[in-house]
């Protein structure tokens, strides 16, 4: 069972009915979060509060559900003023549900303290209660910073989080909590209890599916506050920065009937991430122009969406259905690398560097050989930059998808024979590689090549 | 809430804490049954280790002190093949071999000093156990309740807290307490040390917070 404790100054709950759900209407509750200790009973399991954001404090509704025993990054908050009808607030009161019942839980290193913007020299004098998010942290099992990926590093917009020596290190003070490392992430290391892949998604599904009539999906920042209108259901996120073209695609293939990103707040981001949403909403709508409509397409509703890789799961699908719709995209993270065979010396950097494993290579008696299925590749352009023959534009990318490029999947694109070795038959070093020592070294290193040539490495001493 | 009130809920949790991580006797036991009642005057349910802080108390209250003081002993202070959690800064970062014990301890002593505490009035303990290190910010944080919150001085004792923390607990209490949470030996100690890995995992959060708005970083 789930108790709804809301404020009777601003929500229709006179009409509101709604099955497993116990509705409890509070005046002033918004000025009195203290109200809500009185009507939640002792063994309830699941809490959401309705109240106005504009009124009430998150901070002292957190510490008055703490009291109560329960963890308030578990407890669902609605903003009675998000829902203009009654209508619109049962289906955002199942959608919370839905949320709250897939919360993950949090470690202490998992809480964030918000800093108050309000926060000044008086706070010395007076403090009220502290509101809290979740912070990030990175499951180290799942992790491929040890490869090389330093993707959350890279994106992480105050550098909370620092690519050093093959592990990321993360430091709770200067990070905003604002979900980019997550959605960057392309193994599902990055977690955040706040912003909770299929939390989201279950709620998604539950407006979809609970609401009368056809509904859009209204992505909002946490600290944004934006009034209710009919036929949008709004979906929470730590910051509408860390959205990807997949987690905007998402809610259309799911049965939504629009899709938006709001920022912050009027005329930009608090968290300065206007520049990342923009570039987004420009490749989604990218998207959109190559694939026309896109219907529904969720038969199983099994699949998470918005895990990792999210934006190639969702346009793979949407590939098999519209096999013409290819395009070309600005920062998307999906893509495809093609390789100039006659400058890259087939040193194999680039798949060492892949996190996702879409450049791969082995080594057999014909030589070296590398491979890349589009399907896998996250557009990171990490290949790009570790090659040493970058000058050469040995490796380039394209972002953006051809959906016949993903149905043919891994191929190979780079073979280059390997001279095996005089004395113990090893591969020494493929040709194009030689080739280029070669052309290094000049004319005065033709002894050296004569040996680097014919021996492996294990055999140049003997 | 103030920051004078802030200061003194801190002091309480830093001194139960490092009571609790000290030879256990009758007053810290016959204490813990009213220490929640004076810790919620001082509204610790609006921080995020209140939970966390409010079951070790409950624990304490109801322990054994015979039971106590034998699973003190076997966590702390004895085992075979050596103590299974050293309660102990040296134990983690230094390495005896080189002199980083010595050298570390004549830190503290030093820093102990300059924050104008004399070590031996503290703590009876060891100048680097786990108990003497919470109970100097329990004394850092009762300067900063003493004293008038505005002027310079606040700013200077807030900048000796995160100093502290970040040079020193915050450097190896995360590891010495996850220790002693996956030895489980004792309830008390198990949530003392939740406790105090939830407690230092804001403090990480909020003493730069409170540095930065005493010395005017902030408007």
């Amino acid at each position: 069972m789930t108790t709804l404790v809301a404020c009777t100054d601003h929500g229709h709950l006179d009409d509101l009915e709604i099955d497993d759900v116990r509705v409890v209407g509070v005046a002033e509750l918004c000025l009195q979060p203290k109200g809500i200790v009185a009507h939640v009973p002792e063994d309830e399991t699941r809490l959401i509060v309705g109240i106005h954001r504009r009124e009430a404090s998150v901070g002292t509704v957190q510490a008055v559900v703490r009291r109560l025993g329960f963890d308030p990054l578990g407890v669902g908050l609605i903003d009675l003023a998000a829902s203009a009808e009654a209508s619109a607030l049962r289906t955002s009161v199942l959608a919370t549900a839905a949320r709250t019942s897939h919360y993950p839980g949090a470690s202490p290193e998992q809480v964030k303290l918000l800093a108050s913007n309000r926060t000044t020299r008086r706070g010395l004098l007076s403090l009220g209660a502290p509101a809290y998010t979740g912070a990030p942290r990175i499951v180290e099992d799942l992790c491929v910073a040890d490869e090389g990926c330093r993707l959350c590093a890279t994106r992480c917009p105050t550098d909370a989080l620092v690519w050093q020596g093959g592990s990321v290190r993360y430091d709770p003070n200067t990070c905003v909590a604002c979900g980019i490392c997550l959605t960057s992430c392309p193994t599902g290391a990055t977690v955040n209890p706040s912003a909770n892949p299929k939390a989201i998604q279950a709620e998604i599904r539950a407006a979809i599916d609970e609401s009368p009539g056809p509904i859009g999906i209204r992505y909002r920042c946490r600290d944004s506050i934006i009034a209710g209108e009919d036929g949008w259901h709004q979906v929470e996120v730590p910051c509408t920065g860390m959205l990807t073209v997949g987690w905007l695609l998402t809610p259309l293939v799911m049965g939504a009937i629009d899709v938006e990103a709001v920022p912050c707040q009027e005329g930009g981001c608090n968290l300065h991430n206007d520049e990342e949403l923009e570039a987004t909403l420009a490749d989604f709508d990218t998207v959109l122009g190559a694939f026309g409509t896109i219907s529904a397409f969720d038969p199983d509703r099994e699949v998470s969406w918005l895990s990792e890789r999210s934006t190639l799961r969702v346009i793979e699908h949407l590939a098999l259905l519209q096999p013409d719709a290819a395009c070309a995209l600005d920062t998307a993270d999906v893509g495809s690398i093609s390789i100039d065979p006659s400058t890259c010396t087939a040193c194999q950097m680039c798949a060492q560097v892949c996190p996702t494993g879409a450049l791969n290579t082995w080594l057999d008696s014909d030589g070296v050989h590398i491979d890349f299925d589009p399907r896998s590749c996250v557009a990171c352009a990490q290949c790009v930059a570790t090659c040493p023959e970058i000058a050469q534009d040995a490796i380039s990318l394209a972002r953006g998808f051809d959906p016949a490029d993903l149905a043919i999947g891994r191929r190979e694109v780079r073979h280059e024979p390997t001279p095996l070795c005089e004395l113990c038959g090893k591969p020494v070093a493929p040709v194009a590689m030689l080739n280029r020592i070669e052309e290094m070294l000049g004319e005065g290193g033709t002894a050296t090549m004569a040996l680097i040539g014919s021996r492996c490495v294990d055999c140049r001493g003997r | 809430m103030t920051i004078e009130s802030l200061s003194r809920l801190r002091q309480g949790i830093y001194r139960f804490v490092g009571a609790g991580f000290s030879h256990p006797t009758p007053d810290l036991i016959a204490a813990a049954g009213g220490t929640m009642e004076l810790f919620d005057t001082l509204d610790i349910f609006d921080y995020s280790f209140a939970p966390d802080i409010a079951d070790a108390i409950g624990e304490v209250a109801q322990a054994d002190l015979a039971e106590l003081s034998v699973a003190f002993v076997a966590i702390f202070e004895a085992g075979v093949g050596g103590v299974s959690c050293p309660p102990f800064e040296t134990a983690y970062v230094g390495n005896p071999r080189t002199g980083d014990v010595a050298t570390l301890q004549s830190d503290l002593k030093r820093a102990y000093l300059r924050f104008g505490l004399n070590p031996k009035s503290v703590s009876s303990g060891e100048v680097d156990h786990i108990s003497t290190e919470l109970h100097v910010m329990a004394r850092l944080c009762a300067l900063t309740a003493d004293g008038d919150s505005t002027d310079r001085s606040a700013g200077r004792v807030l900048a000796y807290q995160s100093e502290f923390l970040d040079m020193h607990l915050l450097v190896w209490a995360p590891e010495f307490v996850a220790k002693v949470a996956s030895v489980d030996r004792h309830p008390v100690y198990t949530s003392l040390s939740r406790g105090l890995a939830s407690f230092l995992a804001h403090e990480r959060q909020l003493v730069p917070g409170l540095v930065d708005l005493s010395t005017g970083a902030l408007p």
